[in-house]
């Protein structure tokens, strides 16, 4: 299996800057996903791994050999692709083995590679079948299969539940995932839907415009988002924002946002206070917002414009101020209508705090959980 | 009442029908039938309301030498321009897929030929076949070649209505075959890539069985064309030398309008719709099922 490097990978087109400077290392066995919205270049990165693309700068490192130059079928990758790519006027069994008929293999040994992998996708029995007869998730085992047979250093797949209904895709993720694990396979796994990038990840690299914004853990990346793109992009429902001017009232730091006093410290020598008088911007995640009382410290007011209960749990959308839309999520289930006042609990702990201007993450002494 | 009710509903369908019922019946229908009546008449100028003779226009046809020439002669055609100009069309195809600049150009002027009519067509090519100063004699006289008497000799006037017949017809194929290359998805080919297949490993194993219903398309289009498609005849040779460029549509139509024998012109027709039958017969049972679409 392989180790691979992106030193400062770049993909230039004609006329747009598509990969900006990619340094990204994937380690022996790792599932690292590309994640981030259409059009962030995490697909034309994938393409350049594979070599369907060319590289306009930087190095492409396999196992320490430079591949910028290789030919796509010498790289010893494997390639998933979110159409499947399948051949439709072949079998199953013609479709996975085309690679080795290509390289000419021996047919006994095309046969027993075959069946090996049709065992572990469960394929079996569909061998003779045409594409054309087989459900989107069976089309998306015999794709996986013919990068199986390949036995490559590295599997690239480029968004390959897209395709799926909702409830084959989170069978599909746990059996992906389940299958990388049992080969121990170096995988690089382009998605724009970040539960997959939470769930399946070992390491997720959040993508925008071209560029890496942050690598990491998947826990690790929702925990500390680098800036308020990721913070938005990484977590379901995303992350709500405000700004606000940060005061001292009389020795208690508050966040004076259009609406609301925000109380974020009631000791005013942390670190923060150093930003007094200067814009911040604060985020807090839906799911770490409580229902409050009032009068509470903490608690704030707002109007509730639309309840979703989604089961055990509910999604409150309300007016935080005139610019903002903020939800909060709660267990239990709720029936607010539309105008409704709420009382919700805003914990200095839950917050991150970015620059209002550059919109990065502020060092970790800034933050109001270390305290 | 349920009854009236069926009639209202089927009226209405008959009456939908109609426009498209009349023409077919008045265009294609009755025609037919008429041959089938008249091929077992002996009936011509002199004998306009005809003579039934059962089954011998049909005995004279299958012994005159000049319509089992006109049948090898259509053979000959179809075998000479169908598949040339498939294979051709599909080169072009392939070649041409890429939309660049240059590339459309090449396909404006590798489909310019259909659009020009047939008989202007037949023209041109008449210029350029003409012997001692058409543009072929120059050609050849420029580069050494021997001269040949295209259209005056047997044994190359159907050459020369093949060659024309490809140049005509190939850049209209193009279009399909353009058409139907658009359909196969380019994951495929990227895939392919992948795997280290060479070009002609994927054009054998990919491309070429893709491209196999728009293939059937064309050669249908094609052969059924071999044998509609006359109209240079009248312009270059009108069937000669000795009947060596003769195919069987201009054969009905000498007998009928030359010659004025109406019972031979009709079975002549009647044994042309029974062969087209059958070609569209093999198409729809046999070839449908070979091929994935």
């Amino acid at each position: 299996m392989g180790q691979l490097q992106l030193n400062k990978l770049t993909k230039q087109f004609t006329d747009h800057l598509a990969v900006d400077q990619i340094d990204l290392q994937v380690n022996d066995g790792e599932f690292v996903v590309l994640v981030g919205p259409s059009g962030c270049g995490k697909s034309t990165t994938l393409r350049m791994i594979a070599g369907l693309e060319s590289i306009s700068s930087g190095d492409l490192i396999l196992n320490g050999t430079r591949l910028n130059d290789t030919h796509s079928s010498n790289r010893n990758m494997a390639m998933v692709f979110q159409s499947y790519a399948l051949y439709p006027h072949m079998s199953v069994f013609e479709n996975i083995a085309f690679g080795m008929k290509v390289r000419k293999v021996n047919k006994n040994i095309i046969k027993q590679e075959v069946e090996k992998a049709a065992k572990i996708l469960q394929l079996e029995n569909l061998l003779n079948r045409k594409p054309g007869e087989l459900s989107g998730g069976q089309k998306q085992r015999v794709a996986i299969g013919r990068a199986l047979v390949r036995e490559p250093e590295v599997f690239l797949m480029d968004e390959p539940l897209s395709n799926l209904d909702a409830k084959l895709r989170t069978k599909m993720r746990s059996e992906i995932k389940e299958l990388q694990q049992k080969l121990k396979a170096t995988m690089i796994y382009v998605t724009h839907d970040q539960v997959e990038a939470m769930t399946m990840g070992d390491k997720i690299v959040v993508m925008k415009d071209g560029q890496v914004q942050q690598i990491g853990a998947p826990v690790d990346v929702y925990n500390k988002p680098i800036n308020r793109f990721v913070g938005g992009f990484i977590g379901s429902p995303p992350m709500n924002f405000t700004q606000g001017v940060l005061s001292n009232e009389g020795g208690k730091l508050q966040l004076m946002t259009e609406q609301h006093s925000i109380i974020l410290s009631h000791d005013e020598n942390i670190a923060l206070q150093e930003y007094v008088g200067k814009k911040l911007l604060i985020g807090v995640r839906p799911e770490e917002i409580t229902l409050g009382n009032e009068g509470d410290e903490y608690s704030y007011s707002f109007t509730v414009t639309n309840t979703e209960v989604l089961g055990k749990e509910s999604l409150i959308f309300y007016t935080f101020d005139e610019h903002n839309m903020w939800n909060a999520k709660l267990f239990d289930q709720y029936t607010y209508q539309t105008g409704d006042t709420i009382s919700l609990q805003l914990k200095p702990e839950v917050m991150h705090v970015f620059d209002a201007d550059t919109e990065e993450r502020l060092a970790d002494h800034y933050q109001l959980s270390a305290n | 009442m349920f009854k009236k009710q069926t009639l209202k509903v089927n009226m209405y369908g008959y009456l939908f029908l109609l426009p498209a019922l009349i023409f077919l019946i008045l265009f294609t229908y009755y025609p037919t039938l008429l041959s089938i009546h008249d091929s077992f008449y002996l009936k011509d100028n002199l004998r306009p309301e005809g003579a039934f003779v059962g089954l011998d226009n049909y005995k004279y046809l299958l012994q005159d030498d000049v319509f089992q020439k006109v049948l090898w002669n259509n053979l000959i055609f179809a075998i000479g321009t169908v598949p040339t100009s498939i294979m051709l069309a599909m080169f072009m195809a392939v070649k041409l897929n890429k939309v660049t600049r240059i590339n459309q150009w090449m396909k404006t002027s590798y489909f310019y030929p259909t659009v020009i009519p047939l008989v202007a067509v037949a023209n041109i090519w008449l210029f350029i076949y003409q012997p001692d100063f058409g543009l072929y004699t120059r050609f050849a006289d420029f580069f050494g070649l021997p001269d040949i008497p295209w259209l005056q000799s047997e044994l190359w006037v159907m050459p020369a209505m093949i060659i024309l017949t490809i140049w005509k017809e190939a850049g209209f194929f193009m279009i399909f075959f353009l058409a139907g290359l658009q359909n196969i998805p380019n994951h495929i080919y990227e895939s392919a890539s992948m795997e280290g297949a060479s070009n002609g490993y994927v054009f054998r194993k990919l491309t070429f069985p893709l491209l196999m219903p728009t293939t059937l398309f064309v050669f249908i289009i094609a052969l059924t064309n071999s044998v509609k498609t006359v109209d240079h005849i009248f312009v270059m040779t009108e069937g000669g030398p000795n009947n060596a460029s003769n195919l069987i549509l201009y054969y009905i139509y000498q007998n009928r309008f030359t010659f004025g024998d109406i019972g031979i012109a009709a079975t002549a027709s009647v044994i042309l719709i029974v062969v087209l039958l059958a070609i569209s017969l093999i198409n729809f049972f046999v070839l449908d099922r070979k091929i994935h679409y």
